[in-house]
């Protein structure tokens, strides 16, 4: 199974050199696009898509992460790092309903 | 409950009463067990994410920097001809019938593909601080999507304890009451429907 990165330019450059595939985006069409394409491709078995991306089809990956098997999507921090901790743990909270 | 007052409906009751309660006390243990595993990968989950981000910023960083360092053709071409190639097998492990993920990376070919004569040594740095968190990554990958499948599990078996202790369990335990409220009622009016007939054979 493969990788595929979803992300800023900065952040594809590095997992690039590593041996992943990347896809750069630049805006929500192009995000989307990609995002659904990487869905579909059945030799993709996870995909890192950069936070800030994430956010623009937030919907999507959310439904992709509670709902879907396969892939698995993890959102990583940009060049920026983190600006929202624990999304996870929020969405595990509200469906629980424990203190975390 | 509908049911019919016989002494058959009685032991029927009487047996799936017990088979409730035991099942009800099986699914209650799951789910602490379930609460335990989630709050365990939790605690990690958070320690992981933390040492993520900083070391994800300093590969980042670093290859930042390695760019600065030389002009942007040679930089781009030290990219051109790769020869790492990471792949990605999957398995399941099942924690309390519920399947989990596992990932496991290879690295196929050289990390370092490209000449060190025109790249500067923060590249391979970079690149070495890359891999170390690219296995974490996977890890917090995995985890991620294994707390969301116990979360759902979790739900599910929360919603049939519920279901056990505040609904089927008191509904049987009232027929079962209600059978034998009937049964005895009925001995009493055999009971005294013979001595009636025992008075009246005597008269």
């Amino acid at each position: 199974m493969k990788i595929k990165v979803i992300g800023d330019e900065f952040t594809c450059l590095g997992f690039n050199l590593a041996g992943v595939d990347t896809v750069v985006t630049m805006d929500r069409e192009t995000v989307d696009v990609e995002f659904e394409k990487s869905l579909q491709d059945e030799e993709i078995g996870l995909i890192f898509i950069t936070e800030k991306e994430a956010d623009l089809i937030r919907d999507k990956v959310d439904k992709q992460k509670t709902e879907g098997k396969m892939p698995l999507v993890v959102e990583i921090p940009s060049k920026v790092g983190w600006r929202e901790r624990g999304r996870t743990l929020q969405l595990i909270k509200r469906v629980l309903s424990i203190e975390v | 409950m509908n049911v019919n007052p016989t002494r058959m409906e009685l032991l029927r009751l009487k047996k799936r009463t017990t088979l409730a309660v035991r099942g009800h006390k099986l699914l209650k243990q799951k789910q602490d067990e379930l609460l335990r595993i989630i709050q365990e990968i939790i605690s990690k989950l958070s320690n992981l994410r933390k040492e993520i981000e900083e070391e994800l910023l300093k590969a980042l960083k670093k290859f930042f920097l390695a760019r600065a360092y030389q002009d942007k053709k040679s930089f781009e071409a030290s990219f051109l001809l790769l020869d790492t190639d990471i792949e990605l097998s999957m398995g399941w492990k099942k924690v309390m019938n519920v399947p989990l993920p596992e990932y496991k990376k290879s690295l196929q070919g050289e990390l370092i593909s490209y000449g060190f004569a025109n790249t500067s040594p923060t590249l391979d740095e970079a690149l070495k601080n890359l891999m170390v968190v690219f296995d974490r990554l996977i890890e917090l990958a995995e985890m991620e999507k294994r707390i969301a499948l116990l979360a759902e599990e979790m739900k599910k078996t929360r919603r049939r304890v519920n279901a056990l202790e505040y609904i089927l369990i008191p509904e049987l335990k009232a027929a079962v009451r209600y059978i034998n409220m009937k049964l005895s009622e009925r001995e009493r009016e055999v009971n005294s429907r013979l001595m009636r007939i025992k008075d009246v054979i005597r008269g």
